[in-house]
């Protein structure tokens, strides 16, 4: 009895089964599968070409940016890179002040950045020297340039370091721009010049 | 070649959606599928099998998407209505809610066997090759759906 109305059932569920695909079907026919399916592909193909044109241009952007940033990188590395610089700078900084307070000259400029060059540095304390120096009411004592035999500062280091700068032509650019620049240039520069040279040499 | 197979495709998908406006997105969504795959496709002699394993792949991706939605074409189950006689579209309609109830409360296995039998018209041979197993197996496995089927209608029916 179970058994018969199980069948029946079963029948019953083929026969609507079977209804709602006829029904189904009709409709799909109706609706024109192909065309739709030919325009749905235009559009997923046009969507992913304008995807993948984005994602280009993009990954080129990137990669250009990142070559630049490593290009600049390999730059910045391979420069001259001193050691120490704020000890020398420091060492050199108290030294000449020392010398510069026996005129009552202003303080030495602080060092704008950590990271700014030596050459710079020293270029800057020398030049600021020789302006104080050119500038001066009263003239130079030959003593006050003269080689400390006593300081802080290990005296043979620092002749070392200002001689190598010499060599390099940083100090003399800057020494001849500043007697340039100087007003009273024609009546201090030659000594002065030679004063500052033996400085250095001293 | 592909398209010669389209009715099959939406059949299958008619089991597994709710109404033949959405089988027929589902068709849509397993003809473009196809098509990016094609290339994958060795041997035209098997492209039927093939086919209808994307379709069963995207129908069951599809379901595991639709349970979190309830998406409904308004104006495609509109136009399907129209053309069903309003006197015995209120029966029919509770009674293929009934069994579209059923048959979406199978378990996987079960309801993917049923749907390729019933709504795709396909022999035991053929279902074996879609599903890569068996022949025994999917008679076995059939069986067991037809059962779960019907005790799931007469739960309903009675409760």
């Amino acid at each position: 009895m179970a058994e018969k109305t199980s069948d029946e059932t079963l029948a019953q569920i083929k026969k609507l089964i079977e209804e709602e695909k006829k029904e189904a079907l009709d409709f799909f026919r109706r609706s024109n599968f192909t065309s739709q399916l030919r325009t749905r592909l235009k559009e997923e193909k046009s969507y992913s070409s304008s995807f993948i044109y984005w994602q280009k241009k993009r990954a080129l952007l990137i990669s250009t940016a990142l070559v630049l940033i490593i290009v600049a990188l390999i730059i910045w590395l391979s420069l001259p890179r001193p050691k120490g610089v704020e000890t020398e700078w420091a060492a050199l900084k108290d030294f000449l002040e020392q010398r510069l307070s026996l005129s009552n000259s202003p303080p030495l400029p602080e060092p704008t950045s950590s990271s700014e060059p030596k050459i710079s540095s020293l270029s800057q304390v020398i030049a600021t020297t020789l302006n104080l120096a050119l500038t001066q009411s009263c003239p130079l004592q030959e003593e006050a340039f003269s080689w400390p035999s006593k300081k802080k500062v290990k005296s043979s280091e620092l002749e070392k370091k200002i001689i190598q700068l010499f060599r390099e032509g940083a100090i003399e650019k800057f020494l001849l721009n500043c007697l340039k620049e100087s007003k009273e240039v024609s009546d201090a520069s030659p000594d002065a010049f030679f004063r500052i040279c033996w400085f250095v040499f001293a | 070649m592909l398209l010669s197979y389209q009715e099959l495709v939406f059949r299958l998908c008619l089991g597994f959606a709710r109404d033949p406006a959405e089988a027929e997105d589902l068709s849509q969504e397993v003809y473009l599928k196809a098509l990016k795959k094609i290339k994958t496709l060795k041997d035209p002699a098997v492209a039927k099998e093939w086919l209808l394993r994307i379709t069963r792949n995207t129908c069951l991706d599809y379901q595991k998407k639709s349970r979190s939605r309830c998406r409904l074409s308004l104006e495609s189950q509109a136009d399907f209505k129209e053309r069903m006689n309003p006197e015995t579209l209120l029966e029919k309609k509770e009674l293929r809610q009934i069994l579209k109830g059923a048959i979406s409360r199978l378990p996987r296995r079960q309801k993917e066997i049923l749907i390729l039998r019933e709504y795709g018209d396909l022999s035991y041979e053929e279902i074996a090759s879609v599903l890569q197993i068996k022949k025994g197996t999917v008679m076995s496995r059939l069986n067991r759906a037809r059962q779960s089927l019907l005790r799931l209608i007469q739960e309903k029916k009675n409760g």
